[in-house]
């Protein structure tokens, strides 16, 4: 983080303010209350403003991801596929609690809206690899190669 | 200048356009050439490892060849697709070429003869002067192919997304350049309005009409800004766009900034799009590079300059304020209307905002004249739309129809006949549009809302039905998305998503308590939701609100029976609504083996061994698995 603040202008426009989140998420994965704060100082606005505008966009987060992140699709075609036993059948590999991680973090799971493969539906993302035409028995297979 | 520059303005000027167009066979030609669909779906299909497939095979066999990456056709279910033309002969293009089937594919088609999987073999691309293969169809004569109007995607799945040279190649920037030589800035707003072109965002506004809004604002400083944000994630015709052909959109926004005399474009985008953005990226500098944008264009001192700005997926930054005030740095919360952009917009400059499709369109008004762009559509609605067919279609994808086809000409083509009975509904507009009944599968889908019985597009959304699906739960699922979405400014919207989505809940769900009026209550729950239904539409501040209801009401009006079923049967005639049932274990016929327990994905079944079992139903998902493995016939199905 040190490095990439850096490498950031000293004075920022209010209207850059997204475009670094954005770039900072893809390279850290997650927003920190320490960049948060350094970025209000350089942009000369509360750090709650930043959060503010962060907070508005349901894919920036605050915490950082399990070591696998579990993506489901739920656009419209993947939930006319009946995605409900395949969220399921994860479910009960993984073991989720209520927060959306496994308890031994090493799963964290959320659904997301559209992956981009309709077509090839239901779709699975897990870290940056996509799994398309799920079928239950790949859940089973995909969770016994992670283990 | 640059000599490049110079040799452009002279290209773009002289060079004349060859008329015929062969698709991707092309004379000349002495090398194998493979040319690989690359776009954001094939890549999550496996073109790229089909790719690496081909380039194994040519490496260890020591064959010269040539490799293209073409933008796509389009037509996800023929994903990951590629074309090959070999010297002599016709472009054939092949379907669904995983990478398991290049190896065979190859073989062959290197001996000139056909692959023996007769599965993979597409079309060709027909050229008097080639030699061509037999018993392989032409490609315009493919229903898919031919039965749309492919205006706007007539060079896809032949055009290189990645290079200029392609597209000055099948005429790019000629539209900018006339526009540049010859017209001022008012010839083009009034060009534009003889076009009759319309906002394709959704809001139909008439483009020449609110370019010329901008042009007579006197201010020093206007933007230009290109709404590629494409927030409806079941809409994703802009993006095939941009993917496909990004200087297409490049030239558009700059015929647009010099209309209204703007120096500054921003093309909005949302981040999830990373292909879209990268080649747009590549776009720019190539542009750039020739001179095609940035300062003094061709000598003619004007300035355009262009930039990306990145979004992150929220639905209402879609609408043109809260697009505005998420670029200024701010919460992407619309604003009331008036003053509309063109008079106070980003950064209180008057401002221009257009849907990409819209853009894409305008080149084609320049390009091929008014004449031609009107020849397609109907009357007050012309040129063509976009679609995006999702849900129960057999041939799913995006394809361009001309202006006031009815939903039964898009049936044809992405359903087989054979599957039309089952089609129960069409759902068109994306989260705030509308269901379609069959009856109404005859009428036009146009601007022209107010003439009765047509049909509105909203973001080209087109999602098919069968009897599978539950319409009550599609309702259900769009109304969580506007309410997840919803920005919480105004109180008919945040309040109003909120109280459809519970009580359309209620129906979908087991009652609470085995209470005699429950039934009634639920009836309630109806005409409550008309009644607020009615107040959204009339108070609230952005479409969001506005258009929310229009799944409910629809629903409510074509597909009543669906709820009566819901209400008082407490049945699900889909099989959707889980929720409805309850699964018990009957004490007397469990045998207490505990196979039902294991399987439960959520542990929702209790008991000793050898004892009767019993489901714990808050914890139950209704998921059936249990019903299933029960060899005693055990569990039931209240
Ligand atoms: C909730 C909401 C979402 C919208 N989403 C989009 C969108 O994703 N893309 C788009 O071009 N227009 C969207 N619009 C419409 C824009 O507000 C605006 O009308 C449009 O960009 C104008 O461009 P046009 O005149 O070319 O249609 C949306 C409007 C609303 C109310
Ligand atoms: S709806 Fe799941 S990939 Fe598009």
């Amino acid at each position: 983080m040190e490095k990439y603040l850096k490498d950031l202008k000293s004075e920022i426009d209010r209207s850059e303010i997204l475009p670094i989140l954005i770039d900072y998420q893809e390279k850290f994965g997650f927003l920190n209350y320490d960049f948060i704060s350094a970025l209000s100082e350089r942009a000369n606005l509360p750090a709650g403003n930043i959060y503010g505008i962060a907070s508005f966009y349901p894919q920036f987060n605050f915490s950082p991801k399990a070591k696998y992140n579990i993506k489901l699709c739920s656009g419209i075609s993947c939930h006319l596929k009946n995605i409900k036993e395949l969220k399921a059948e994860i479910f009960k590999h993984t073991k989720l609690n209520s927060n959306g991680f496994s308890s031994d973090g090493k799963y964290s799971f959320e659904f997301v809206n559209c992956l981009g493969a309709c077509a090839q539906g239901p779709v699975m993302k897990i870290n940056d690899k996509h799994y398309i035409n799920l079928t239950k028995m790949d859940i089973i297979k995909i969770f016994h190669e992670l283990e | 200048m640059t000599k490049l520059k110079q040799e452009i303005i002279q290209r773009l000027n002289t060079e004349p356009l060859s008329d015929k167009f062969y698709g991707l066979s092309k004379l000349n030609i002495t090398i194998p050439h493979i040319y690989c669909e690359i776009s954001s779906s094939s890549i999550i299909a496996g073109i790229k490892d089909s790719i690496q497939e081909i380039k194994k095979y040519f490496t260890e066999l020591d064959i010269e060849y040539k490799l293209f990456e073409v933008s796509c056709k389009g037509a996800y279910h023929y994903q990951p697709s590629i074309s090959i033309q070999m010297p002599g002969m016709n472009a054939i293009s092949f379907k669904n070429v995983y990478y398991n089937e290049v190896t065979n594919l190859l073989d062959s088609v290197l001996n000139n003869m056909l692959p023996m999987n007769k599965s993979l073999i597409l079309a060709q691309y027909f050229h008097p002067d080639l030699s061509s293969w037999s018993d392989v169809p032409d490609i315009e004569d493919l229903d898919f192919f031919r039965l749309q109007n492919r205006k706007l995607l007539k060079y896809n799945g032949i055009i290189q997304a990645n290079s200029i040279e392609s597209y000055l190649e099948y005429g790019g920037y000629r539209a900018f350049a006339k526009i540049l030589n010859k017209k001022t800035p008012l010839d083009v707003c009034k060009e534009l309005e003889k076009s009759g072109l319309r906002g394709r965002g959704g809001g139909g506004f008439k483009t020449g009409e609110k370019w010329k809004l901008a042009l007579n604002n006197p201010s020093s400083k206007k933007y230009f800004i290109c709404n590629a944000d494409e927030s409806d994630f079941s809409s994703k015709s802009g993006i095939l766009l941009i993917e496909s052909n990004p200087h297409m959109l490049i030239e558009g926004v700059l015929i647009g900034a010099y209309a209204i005399n703007a120096s500054d474009v921003i093309i909005y985008i949302n981040n999830n799009h990373k292909l879209a953005i990268e080649r747009l990226e590549k776009a720019l500098e190539e542009t750039l590079e020739y001179g095609l944008c940035g300062e003094d264009i061709f000598k003619s001192a004007i300035n355009i300059r262009i930039s990306i700005h990145k979004g992150l997926g929220a639905y209402v930054c879609g609408e043109e304020t809260a697009l505005i005030s998420s670029i200024e740095g701010k919460r992407a919360i619309p604003k009331a209307k008036p003053p509309y952009p063109s008079e106070v917009g980003l950064f209180g400059y008057p401002t221009i905002v257009n849907n990409s499709e819209t853009i894409f369109n305008s080149v084609l008004v320049f390009r091929d004249g008014v004449d031609n762009f009107k020849q397609s559509g109907t009357y007050l609605s012309y040129g063509t739309k976009l679609y995006t067919i999702n849900g129960n279609a057999d041939f799913p994808g995006i394809i361009e129809m001309d202006m006031g086809k009815t939903v039964n000409d898009i049936l044809k083509i992405v359903s087989l006949p054979e599957n039309y009975n089952s089609i129960k509904a069409v759902h068109l507009g994306g989260p705030t549009g509308v269901f379609i009944h069959p009856d109404n599968f005859n009428n036009q889908i146009t601007y022209d809302n107010l003439s009765k019985g047509s049909l509105w597009f909203g973001s080209g959304s087109f999602v098919i039905l069968n009897e599978n699906n539950c319409i009550i739960d599609i309702t259900k699922y769009y109304l969580d998305f506007l309410n997840k979405e919803s920005c919480g400014k105004c109180i008919p919207c945040r309040e109003g998503t909120q109280q459809l989505l519970e009580i359309i809940k209620r129906i979908t769900e087991k009652p609470d308590s085995n209470i005699r009026h429950d039934s009634l209550i639920r009836f309630k729950g109806l005409l409550q939701l008309k009644e607020i239904s009615e107040v959204m539409q009339q108070t609230s501040l952005c479409g969001l609100g506005k258009n929310a209801p229009e799944s409910v009401l629809s629903s409510l009006e074509f597909f009543d029976e669906e709820y009566e079923d819901h209400i008082f049967e407490k049945n699900c005639k889909a099989g959707v609504c889980t929720d409805l049932k309850e699964y018990v274990i009957i004490v007397d016929a469990c045998v207490g083996c505990g196979i039902c327990a294991k399987r439960c994905p959520t542990d929702a079944i209790i008991g000793c061994a050898k004892t009767s079992h019993f489901i714990i139903q808050d914890k139950c998902i209704k998921c059936g698995i249990c019903l299933d493995a029960c060899k005693f016939d055990a569990i039931k199905v209240n």
